[in-house]
């Protein structure tokens, strides 16, 4: 996998890519992060409900796009400093660390991430 | 191979970049546009076979590198003017000019680095003469295709793109759709924030392509409001401070909610600071504690287990206002106290809270996200999606983050405030997107088909304008249930040991218990019921080991407040408060009474965010210390920091 932006990515056919989103600082308060792959639910992998990992496989071919559109919530009363901690792994990755940080003041909450299929 | 008239257009203008027609054409931009304009004409052509296209790719890409030289001049030329004209009436318009020119700069050179790598002369370099960069290459489309059949001709494919969906220059997009502006301004307004790229670019790209599908698409689109996310609102049920009996307190009877002092403690470093003027109250939680030297994510919280549930704190007489935490000695220390929850959960993590938000609201996140992934999805990959959407997308995209990055260079944008960046990056954004995405579609440049924009008008658009009228409904679910959740049973012990320096040191022990679902609904019930003890009970006060004991009924309510700006949802609360000690100390001295009563009324009336007036009667049928009853009035401004500072945060948020 290689990097063009934070969430923009460059992978190849069969890759493996996970996504792992990591709560930090909720303390007593709910954390929610929805996703669609594709336009279909995305669902977490089971066991991971303390720390949601999302888990796919390179599978269109070259030039065509995979694309995950995240939602991640604060629920009313959590803490300022709470935010979600998101790494994006593939193979061989460039450019990385890869993923990005939502925080209580980040604007956009619904961030989606490309996949470009290179090769 | 059947010879196609094409091939003599382009040889004609191959002929006009050769070094006979350059020496004639290099000091005019203008013509290179031009050429260049003539020679993508070509690309669109959809009868140009394969060999005509790369003949074409080759020709445009040693034009762009030809342009990229005569621009760099350009901006040399204007950028020597602009300091000449600085602070002058003509700096803007040179300015203008100027940033112009770097952007079709940025332009030019993210079409020579989809190009060069895959149909330019590698010694053509990055067009300047330099050798291509990683920068350049980092967005190359393209990469050697495997051997399955299905990915064969990638280059040509690629290449054909690469021309068919150039850069366009930036067109203001004045009328953009409400979800189109909104999702703009956010990845806006993070990408000046925080940086690390431009977020949301696939719906950006979506909404464009909705609003320019057909008038039907455009209007139903722009009938749709931008999504509010569930997200933080005010919440004020917390409370920290000393004991209901200590000097700084208003009350005669404690809550038994400590929900938030777990948060506070952690958030400013396992140590909370209050001061109210009279007390300092520093306060920690196990869990806090627990969390110093770990990473405070879901699973250390559940491990703490029960270490979320205990809380510290302690508090001190304030004699030195210059700096309170030098008041924390233990000459001062006035009180400390543990506190347990024992039962009933009103955070959000508690599990039926979850098991509502599982049920109710997951699955409208899902539907939302889903009627936006689900067009992007069929636009992009599915059969039948229309031909290059992809490709469009692809480039389209890194037109707009060049250009973004682009305008983070301009001398404007670094001196302009964050309010000021994020509008600039909204209007590079949304221009972007109007010429690169909505014009091409709208022109009928990019072809999307009848069965695309049927499926536009009569599902994709009413699938979203349901998910966001599903979420808006869930958003007063939500409110609702979160006040449910304030209102479950809490109860929790508390002990608190008392220091008193004129006096004997006491412990008390409470058992503290909040129902706001009770009988007297809508009324809330709070109960304290408790005894203390003395360490070393001084018999010449008539003093024994049991102090007092003691029991207190509240009833609390609230009302809407009409003196709070509208957005403020602060309310006046008020409570009857009843209150019996037996302090046996008392018992058979003269002018005192172990029995002890109180009959209370309090009010607070907020007045703006972060300052309320509270207010207190209080009739007593006799004090500690003397066998006389009476009245006594308490009232003063109460000033929340938390929210003075929330206020002043999102003040200078940019």
């Amino acid at each position: 996998m290689k990097k063009n932006d934070s969430f923009s990515y460059d992978v190849r056919r069969n890759e493996s890519i996970v996504v792992e989103v990591t709560p930090i600082n909720f303390n007593a308060s709910m954390f929610s992060v929805r996703a669609n792959l594709d336009g279909n639910n995305w669902p977490a992998q089971p066991g991971s409900e303390d720390q949601p990992r999302f888990e796919f496989t390179v599978s269109k071919p070259v030039n065509d796009i995979h694309t995950a559109i995240f939602e991640f919530t604060f629920v009313e009363g959590s803490p300022d400093e709470a935010f979600y901690d998101v790494v994006i792994k593939g193979e061989n990755d460039q450019g990385c660390p890869c993923g990005f940080k939502v925080k209580k003041t980040t604007a956009n909450k619904e961030p989606a991430v490309e996949f470009f299929v290179v090769g | 191979m059947k010879p196609h008239p094409s091939i003599a257009a382009v040889l004609v203008l191959l002929l006009c970049i050769s070094p006979v027609c350059m020496a004639q054409t290099s000091s005019d931009c203008q013509e290179i546009r031009d050429t260049i304009r003539a020679l993508q004409k070509k690309t669109y052509d959809k009868d140009v076979s394969a060999s005509v296209r790369e003949i074409n790719n080759k020709a445009l890409a040693d034009l762009y590198a030809q342009l990229l030289a005569c621009i760099e001049r350009e901006i040399k030329v204007i950028a020597d003017i602009s300091t000449t004209v600085a602070g002058t009436n003509a700096a803007d318009g040179v300015n203008l000019k100027l940033r112009e020119l770097r952007n079709e700069k940025a332009t030019i050179e993210g079409q020579l680095a989809r190009i060069g790598p895959t149909v330019r002369d590698p010694a053509l370099g990055n067009g300047n003469g330099a050798p291509a960069s990683d920068s350049m290459t980092r967005v190359n489309f393209s990469s050697p295709a495997p051997s399955d059949n299905s990915t064969t001709g990638t280059v040509d494919t690629v290449a054909n793109a690469q021309a068919t969906f150039p850069c366009l220059p930036a067109e203001t997009y004045p009328d953009a759709p409400p979800l189109l502006t909104d999702i703009a301004g956010k990845a806006a307004a993070d990408f000046v924030r925080d940086g690390g790229g431009v977020s949301g670019i696939p719906q950006m790209t979506l909404y464009a392509t909705i609003d320019a599908a057909s008038p039907t698409s455009s209007e139903l689109l722009r009938g749709l409001e931008a999504y509010q996310y569930l997200s933080e609102t005010a919440r004020t049920d917390k409370q920290i401070g000393g004991a209901a009996n200590s000097n700084g307190a208003v009350s005669a009877i404690e809550k038994p909610g400590f929900a938030s002092l777990l948060g506070f403690a952690v958030e400013h470093g396992a140590i909370n600071k209050k001061a109210d003027g009279t007390n300092l109250t520093l306060s920690t939680s196990l869990y806090s504690l627990y969390v110093l030297n770990k990473e405070n994510t879901a699973e250390t919280y559940r491990r703490a287990g029960v270490l979320n549930r205990i809380g510290a704190s302690a508090t001190f007489a304030i004699d030195d206002t210059t700096d309170e935490l030098a008041n924390a000695r233990r000459n001062n220390l006035s009180e400390w106290s543990v506190r347990a929850r024992l039962f009933g959960d009103r955070s959000t993590r508690s599990k039926e809270f979850q098991k509502f938000w599982q049920t109710k609201i997951n699955p409208l996140i899902d539907a939302r996200l889903e009627a936006i992934g689900k067009p992007i999805e069929e636009l992009t990959s599915a059969p039948g999606a229309p031909e290059d959407y992809n490709i469009l997308r692809r480039q389209a995209g890194d037109c707009l983050r060049a250009a973004v990055a682009s305008r983070t260079a301009d001398a404007d944008f670094k001196a302009a405030t964050a309010d000021e960046r994020i509008k600039m990056v909204t209007s590079v954004l949304l221009s972007q997107i109007r010429s690169n995405i909505y014009n091409r579609v709208k022109t009928g440049q990019f072809q999307l088909g009848e069965k695309m924009i049927t499926a536009i008008e009569t599902r994709y658009v009413p699938n979203l304008r349901a998910a966001l009228a599903d979420l808006k409904r869930a958003g007063g679910e939500i409110e609702k249930k979160l006040e449910e959740l304030k209102k479950s049973p809490l109860a929790t012990f508390a002990y608190t040991n008392f220091r008193v320096p004129t006096a004997s040191d006491y412990s008390e022990t409470k058992f503290l218990f909040e129902q706001e679902k009770g009988f007297m609904r809508p009324l809330t019930l709070t109960g304290n019921v408790g005894l203390s003890v003395y360490h070393r009970p001084d018999r010449t006060l008539n003093q024994q080991r049991l102090r007092d004991v003691f029991a207190a009924l509240s009833f609390e309510g609230q009302s809407d407040s009409p003196f709070t700006e509208a957005e403020n949802r602060g309310k006046i609360t008020y409570s009857f408060v009843g209150r019996y000690q037996r302090l046996f100390e008392n018992r058979r001295v003269l002018g005192r009474t172990a029995d002890i009563g109180n009959l209370q009324f309090i009010t607070e009336i907020p007045l703006f965010r972060g300052l309320s007036l509270p207010f207190s009667v209080t009739y007593s049928t006799a004090t500690e210390e003397e066998k006389k009853q009476g009245f006594r009035f308490n009232f003063g401004t109460r000033l929340d920091m938390d929210k003075l500072f929330e206020l002043l945060r999102a003040n200078s948020k940019f």
